[in-house]
Formats: C-alpha cells, structure tokens, sequence
C-alpha cells in the first residue's frame, strides 16, 4: 500500500492522507473520509480505523484532515477541503486506480455536515478548484453521513454551525444556509443516513429532516436508526472504543459493512443505468 | 414443541389465538420464555403462520398469533386484549410476562405498535396488556393514523423496517426520537437477523440473558 500525505494550500493545515492499494485488475472505489470533532479537532477513531475497514473491503481510501476553528469558514475553509479531496481523486483517478464513477464521502458529526455540505453544495463557484475545473468533477457519487450535523436551526449544534459560518451568534439567515437540507436539489447526491436513538449531543432528528427533504427531490437513500450507541462512537468497536467501554455496542457495529454494501450498491445501479 | 388454539377472554372480546411454543418439559432448567404476540395480515393463511410459529420456536421463543379478523377503530381493543390475555396466563404457558414482543407486518402493523405506544391510552379493563416492544415492518398505517399524536414517552422500545422514503416509517421514527423513545428503525435493507438481536437486546436491557 502506499501512502502519502499531501498539503492542498501552502497557507492552510488541512491535509490529504492517501491509502493506496497495490493495483487491481479493475479500478477501485474511492472513499473519502471527514472525521468529525465540531470544527475545533479532529476524532482519530473517525479516521484512519474507518478508512481501514473500506480498504479491507476493497476501496482506496484518503481521510480529509480539514482547516479547524477560524479557518473553518465555508466556503473557502473546509467546504473548499472536501471539494478538493473529491476533486483531487477524479482528477487523478487514472494514477490512483480508482473508478472515477464511484468517488464516496462519508463523515461523522460536525465531518457529516461537511460531507453533507460537499454531496448537495459541489455546484457552489467557490468551491471550484481550478479556474478550468469541469462541472461536477467535485461532486461525491455519494455520501455517507453519521450521526450527523445537518440541521442549523431547530435541531443545531452551536460549535459545528458557528465554525462553519465564522461565528458563534449566527442570524437565523446564516444558520438557514447552514442547513444542509436547505442546499438539497435534484443534483445532490445519493446518501447513507445513520444516527443512534440515543444520541445526545447531535439529536437523530437531524438525520430524519434530511431523509425527508431527499424524499422531496427524488434523491435515493436510506436511514437507519440503530437502538444505542449515543454519539461520536464510529466503529464501536473495540479496538477504537477502550477508552470509552460505553461506546462498544454491537448492535450499531452493523452500519459499516452496511454502509460498504450501499457503496458498491450504489456504484453499481449507476453502471447498469449507464448500460441501458 | 407444543401447537395450540387458544380462546382469548379479555375486556368483553373473544377471539382465537393460535399458541406455538416449546415443550419445557424436554428442556433442562427450562424458564420462562419471551413471546412473540403476531398480528397476521391474514389470518387465513395458516401455513405462513405455522411457518413464523416454528421459525420463533427454533430460536427458543414463543409465538402466539391473534386469529382475529380486527375491525378499523379495535386494533388497540384486541391488541391490548391479547397481551392481558398472555400475561393473565403466562405461568401456565411459561412466558415471561416482561418479555413480550408484539409484531405486525403491512396492515397488521398497526395492532402490532399500538400496545407500545399508545401505553396511555389502553382501557385497565383489559387488565395489565403492558409489553415489552414492538416490531413493525413495512407498515400500512390509516391515513388518518399520526403516530406522533398518540405516541407519549412511556412508550416501549419499538424496531421498525420498510422501504426508503417510507412516510408512516420516518413518522413514526420522528415520534419516537420526539419522546426520547429507544427505537431501532432501518428504511433500506436491514441488518442481519436484526429484529430477533433486537428482542434479545431487550431481553439483556430487562436483566434477563443469562450468560
């Protein structure tokens, strides 16, 4: 496997972490991972140990470590990171050995917003790459978003929104252009919705006003709700919950090979689309 | 394995509910089992019903299916009649009465989540018809059903499953997010064997796996 680490902005922290399988007789799927963490740090258990499980199921994989705090600010903060990660894998698909048709994003919490930023904002000017750059070459095939910030008002979580609009007393004109649901239309993409029942920080109605407003647009998905688990748990494995024994449900530990599965799913209805 | 037609008497309603459980009698240290209260789309059908009856008794459960055809405006009548009538005897069928699970698919799932939610709403002439979830696929809800005006927070754990942009599902799921309610609800494909691991994660949460 080879790796790289690569700095999009000279002037910027963010970093794009490439996983690179040995080449396959096939190009392969690309996952795109934001980790979550309210836009002030980044979970490490909603990084690379998810990462691994796509790999592990044949996917190249690159994990979006996106500008934080003050260089949040959409769009030209971490919305411009997402797209750039996006970008960056179909423009190098060929090198990367991935299949350009089948480019997913999945993030977590404050890493879903973003994800769920990037599957319905791609479109947005500001977050063109190159000047050049063709329409949709930043646009996820789909996007996987777990537990969830997707609501600027009712249902809001003040670190996420208020990072990503630059400010902590956001008018209810910002937090609106918060919402992800507010920038769903007829391109966004397809989506993977999960939450826990239980969730107290990121409240599961974030992911149910999303479902609906796809629901209006036509856009596929599905949402699973799983019984417990609360919030920030990724895996809920083992492995990456030692620290938080509470996190370990194995109920929920069954969204990640669902999740894969919806990927392949998903890639694979668009190829037989393209057939007929 | 012990296959019965039983009479429900409950709250001034008579019906017939079809029993399939396990013989304690051949099973070492046998307790009290949980239940499965089915509510069938059709009642006629009794070899989709003897199928459902065997396939809970292989995983150790009991399986009662209510036979009753139910009028629009009872489902809560018969639903809440049919568990009292389970718990009322649960030491002659060696149930545990803290462990019953209803069930309905399409139709039939509006009896099946009618004893979970609407707990408030239950006539004590039934007696105690308090259960300890309820499973609902691919549910068929009235028009005019809105869980979320009946739903309250003492509503008991339900798992729900259909297809996506199901609107009685996301319903239903924003009831029970709504009252702080444990749900586990899948609109898309559902895990593996997840509803029987949802009455087992019941059954842990009430304290009564033993290890």
């Amino acid at each position: 496997m080879r790796t790289e680490v690569l700095t999009p902005r000279a002037d910027r922290k963010a970093t794009l972490t490439t996983y690179i399988q040995t080449k396959s007789d096939t190009p392969r799927p690309a996952i795109v991972v934001y980790p979550g963490g309210g836009y002030s740090h980044l979970s490490w258990r909603e990084a690379e140990p998810v990462a691994r499980v796509f790999l592990a199921a044949g996917f190249n994989a690159f994990i979006m470590r996106y500008s934080l705090l003050e260089d949040t600010k959409f769009p030209d903060g971490a919305l411009w990171d997402a797209s750039y990660a996006v970008w960056y894998v179909r423009e190098h698909a060929a090198e990367l050995n991935v299949d350009p048709h089948r480019v997913f994003v999945i993030g977590f919490s404050a890493g879903g917003h973003l994800a769920g930023s990037i599957g319905t904002r791609w479109a947005d000017p500001a977050i063109r790459i190159t000047p050049d750059m063709p329409r949709g070459m930043n646009r996820p095939d789909g996007m996987i978003l777990s537990y969830g910030v997707l609501d600027g008002g009712k249902y809001w979580h003040d670190e996420t929104i208020g990072y990503s609009l630059g400010t902590m007393t956001p008018t209810d004109e910002q937090r609106a252009d918060a919402t992800v649901m507010n920038h769903v239309d007829a391109e966004t993409c397809p989506a993977f919705i999960w939450h826990c029942s239980d969730d107290g920080s990121v409240p599961p109605r974030n992911s149910f006003l999303m479902a609906r407003k796809l629901d209006e647009y036509k856009i596929p998905y599905e949402l699973h709700v799983f019984p417990r688990g609360g919030h920030g748990l990724a895996n809920g494995t083992e492995e990456i919950c030692m620290e938080n024994p509470q996190l370990i449900v194995e109920d929920v530990q069954d969204w990640l090979p669902m999740a894969v599965d919806w990927c392949l799913r998903c890639g694979q209805n668009e190829k037989e689309d393209a057939a007929v | 394995m012990i296959s019965e037609l039983k009479t429900c008497t409950s709250g001034g309603l008579v019906f017939p509910v079809a029993m399939f459980r396990p013989d304690d009698t051949l099973v070492m240290n046998s307790r009290p089992r949980a239940a499965v209260l089915y509510f069938p789309e059709d009642v006629a059908d009794e070899a989709a019903i003897e199928k459902l009856g065997t396939f809970f008794m292989s995983v150790g459960y009991q399986m009662f299916a209510v036979l009753a055809s139910i009028r629009p405006g009872e489902e809560l009548a018969v639903a809440a009649s049919a568990a009292a009538f389970i718990r009322r005897n649960a030491a002659e069928f060696g149930t545990d009465p803290d462990l019953i699970v209803t069930l309905g698919y399409g139709k039939a799932a509006l009896p099946a989540a009618l004893p979970a939610l609407a707990r408030g709403h239950i006539d004590p002439a039934y007696g105690d018809s308090t259960v300890a979830g309820a499973i609902v696929e691919r549910p068929l809800f009235p028009a005019d059903f809105q869980p979320g005006e009946v739903c309250t927070a003492d509503a008991a754990p339900v798992y729900a499953a259909g297809e996506p942009s199901d609107d009685a599902l996301l319903s239903l799921g924003e009831a029970l997010t709504d009252n702080g309610i444990v749900f586990s609800l899948h609109l898309g494909p559902e895990p593996h064997d997840a509803f029987l691991r949802w009455i087992y994660r019941i059954r842990l949460d009430a304290g009564k796996v033993i290890r």
